[in-house]
């Protein structure tokens, strides 16, 4: 196979095969199979804590005996001060949803930019409980909530308070102790505007800010507990409890809407892949580490239980199919050459779930191949139309990139069944039945493919420029930009029909939530689901062993 | 009230969208709006009469290296101009232009350095050799309360409204999670 080198904004010029192709890699399915990595941003998170020798110091603890009232956590890192000021209320067990249409939550959140004196203080606390309800300022930079996990606090509490420690099978069924319910950045309601901090060291990255705030929450969680329940928690267990999250809708639309954030996290990954595919050989230490890995895998597969019977079924192929790849692996397989790209060829004789996980699991042994990829996941442009591009090429791309797209029958039920749209009520994004729901004529333009389709026919005859074609079709503006971004950024689109009744918008949160680093998902449905962040994740005090926790299993 | 700048272009497209504009103009608006509110936030005012006017197509013709945009609102027609200056026109002129600011920020979210004159009602504007517009100083504007209403009254008419069964089923969850 042919190993071109290329080199990335890393900067370090690294062999590698050939990416897997947009036409593969984007299809929901496969994003819906997405593992975490070790260029996840809570891993990246992590490692520059450890770079960085970050400490954390609580600065405040005003927290009643039952466990409400507030605390502030500061860190120093790149320079700046940052500090989490949480809020732990009282909320009554009807009131406790972690729908966007909840009004109240039993913890509530603000990473701030700086020290925050006592008046700053004391404007959070009052605020931050009502979320979406209240106003900030660009001085809090990340606004958030959780809810507890109420049956794994409760029994927490009652086996601190009983001088034991929690049930492991307890602990490890459920991974956290709260799960966070939103995670807001970039402006919402007030908050700084990520341009604020997009050039501060260490917060470039994608959702930086919003994983050090998530990984000070699970600290917090850890120390309400144990205030709570009135003795120390075991270290491993309090490293096995990591930080809960429950996602809908709301994040789907986030990938149609970036495209060249989607491009960006993706082409880092398969770059990732490429570059340790191209490892002609690997020596005895790295056999090692690959044995250990693949070990853990199965442990965590073990671990992995959900009560959704589509996942549990592909969880118990993921079962059945590991030990077959963990077979491949012979002595004579590995110290051959190039051993993992001929892995990585013959798991496709297996489901895109393994396919998937073996992917993951052999970019981690190989962090100075690729670890520099971190620093190309961010972009700062937005797509751009070009006016001069001919109808003729446009076409073209149409006929090269969409084919897809043109070839759906969109007068067919099947290809446009649903519908998506922001409910009036607390402008939640939902998912509705084009035949039997009301809306339709109000639809989200999340019908990409569709749009596609609609241009071309538009497109076909047309001559002269783009610009004169748009001066005749305004309606297609969009898309001819998306059209145009596509062809210079391979991974930018997902490349299904989301209006489609075979869609599941489940696939697209878990494609995004792998990048953050969730582990364990556990769908609710279709479209909704609960994830691990950061169980096994270092502790605050443990940062100088920060950076082998993939794929965490419970060391309890 | 004070509003970050992606409140604020947030705000723009999906008012647009709920006025009827076409995707594209909205993205385009939604960004020359940031532009607007990080320079001159005063002059957000705009768009409560942008998207009042109705957003019928233009007549778009081209002379030699001129383009001229004739009629329709400047949502439709102040992209259509930026767009004929990327594809290699010296001048646009927009006849009858009524928010010239809007023109000046989708040239400069564009990355275009151009100058500008005006002919009685009508706008020319011309591309110029100087370096492209800087970006501008990020930080929140203010916005008055009746613009920010009148844009979040645009952007209901996109909502849809809520019944029991798509308050149950829309989003894919329960409504209680007491577990």
């Amino acid at each position: 196979m042919t190993r071109p080198k290329t080199q990335m904004k890393d900067g370090v010029i690294h062999p590698q095969v050939p990416l897997r192709p947009a036409e593969t890699v984007m299809r929901l399915r496969r994003m819906g199979a997405s593992f975490p990595h070790r260029l996840s941003f809570l891993r990246i998170l992590t490692r520059i804590l450890a770079h960085e020798n970050v400490t954390v110091q609580r600065t405040h603890w005003q927290i009643s005996a039952d466990g409400y009232g507030h605390a502030v956590y500061q860190v120093l890192l790149g320079g700046f001060d940052y500090a989490l000021i949480a809020v732990s209320t009282d909320l009554p067990a009807d009131q406790r949803t972690d729908r966007v249409i909840a009004t109240a939550w039993d913890t509530s959140y603000v990473l701030y930019d700086g020290v925050p004196s006592a008046a700053e203080i004391a404007r959070v606390v009052a605020a931050a409980p009502l979320q979406e309800a209240a106003r900030f300022t660009a001085r809090d930079l990340i606004l958030s909530r959780a809810n507890k996990s109420v049956r794994l606090f409760d029994h927490v509490v009652t086996a601190l308070r009983e001088g034991r420690q929690p049930d492991p099978d307890l602990v490890r069924q459920t991974g956290y102790l709260m799960r966070t319910t939103a995670v807001y950045g970039n402006g919402k309601f007030g908050i700084a505007d990520r341009g604020i901090i997009s050039d501060r060291p260490y917060l470039a990255g994608p959702f930086m800010a919003e994983m050090l705030t998530v990984w000070l929450i699970r600290g917090f969680t850890h120390d309400l507990v144990e205030h709570v329940g009135g003795a120390p928690l075991d270290r491993d267990i309090k490293r096995s409890l990591g930080i809960g999250n429950a996602t809908g809708l709301g994040m789907a639309p986030f990938l149609v809407n970036h495209p060249l954030l989607l491009d960006a996290w993706m082409q880092a990954r398969e770059t990732a892949i490429a570059r340790v595919r191209a490892v002609p050989a690997l020596d005895p230490a790295l056999i090692a580490r690959i044995y250990e890995l693949a070990a853990r895998a199965a442990a965590h597969l073990g671990e992995w239980t959900v009560a959704d019977p589509v996942a549990a079924s592909r969880i118990a192929v993921l079962r059945r199919e590991w030990p077959q790849i963990t077979s491949m692996m012979t002595p004579e397989m590995m110290t051959g050459v190039q051993p993992i790209d001929r892995l990585i060829t013959a798991s496709a004789a297996f489901s895109v779930d393994t396919q998937e996980l073996l992917a993951a699991m052999l970019m981690e042994p190989f962090g100075d191949l690729i670890d520099g990829l971190g620093d190309c996941m961010a972009t700062p442009y937005a797509p751009r139309l070009d006016p001069a591009m001919g109808c003729d090429a446009l076409a073209r791309l149409i006929d090269q990139d969409w084919g897809r797209a043109v070839n759906t029958d969109f007068d067919a039920p099947q290809n446009c069944s649903r519908f998506w749209y922001v409910s009036e009520e607390k402008l939640e994004p939902r998912l509705g039945d084009r035949y039997s729901e009301a809306g339709a004529e109000l639809e989200s333009p999340l019908d990409v493919a569709r749009q596609v389709k609609a241009l071309a026919v538009d497109l076909s005859g047309s001559s002269g420029s783009v610009s004169t074609f748009l001066q005749n079709y305004p309606v297609h503006r969009a898309t001819v930009r998306r059209v145009q971004t596509l062809h210079r950024h391979k991974y930018s689109e997902i490349r299904d029909n989301l209006i489609g009744s075979d869609c599941l918008p489940i696939d697209m949160l878990r494609c995004k939530l792998s990048f953050f680093g969730a582990a364990k998902f556990d769908p609710k449905s279709d479209r909704w689901t609960r994830i691990t962040l950061a169980q096994g994740a270092p502790l605050a005090d443990e940062l100088d062993n920060a950076d082998d926790w993939w794929l965490p299993v419970s060391g309890i | 009230m004070m509003r970050s700048l992606n409140e604020i272009s947030g705000m723009v497209l999906k008012a647009a969208r709920g006025a009827g504009v076409p995707l594209g103009h909205c993205e385009d608006l939604a960004a020359a709006a940031g532009y607007i509110a990080a320079t001159d936030p005063e002059a957000l005012g705009i768009f409560g009469a942008v998207f009042g006017a109705s957003h019928g197509i233009p007549t778009c013709t081209s002379q030699g290296d001129t383009t001229t945009i004739s009629s329709g609102s400047v949502a439709i027609a102040g992209p259509l101009a930026v767009d004929a200056i990327g594809a290699g026109a010296r001048d646009v002129r927009l006849c009858n232009v009524s928010a010239p600011t809007l023109v000046f920020a989708l040239f400069a979210v564009r990355g275009f350095a151009v100058s500008h004159r005006f002919e009685g009602v009508d706008l020319i504007v011309t591309t110029t050799s100087d370096a492209a517009p800087p970006a501008p100083v990020v930080g929140p504007a203010v916005v008055s309360d009746q613009l920010w209403q009148t844009l979040a009254d645009f952007a209901a008419k996109t909502y849809v409204p809520a019944s029991e069964a798509s308050r149950m089923a829309g989003a894919g969850a329960g409504l209680t999670d007491n577990d």
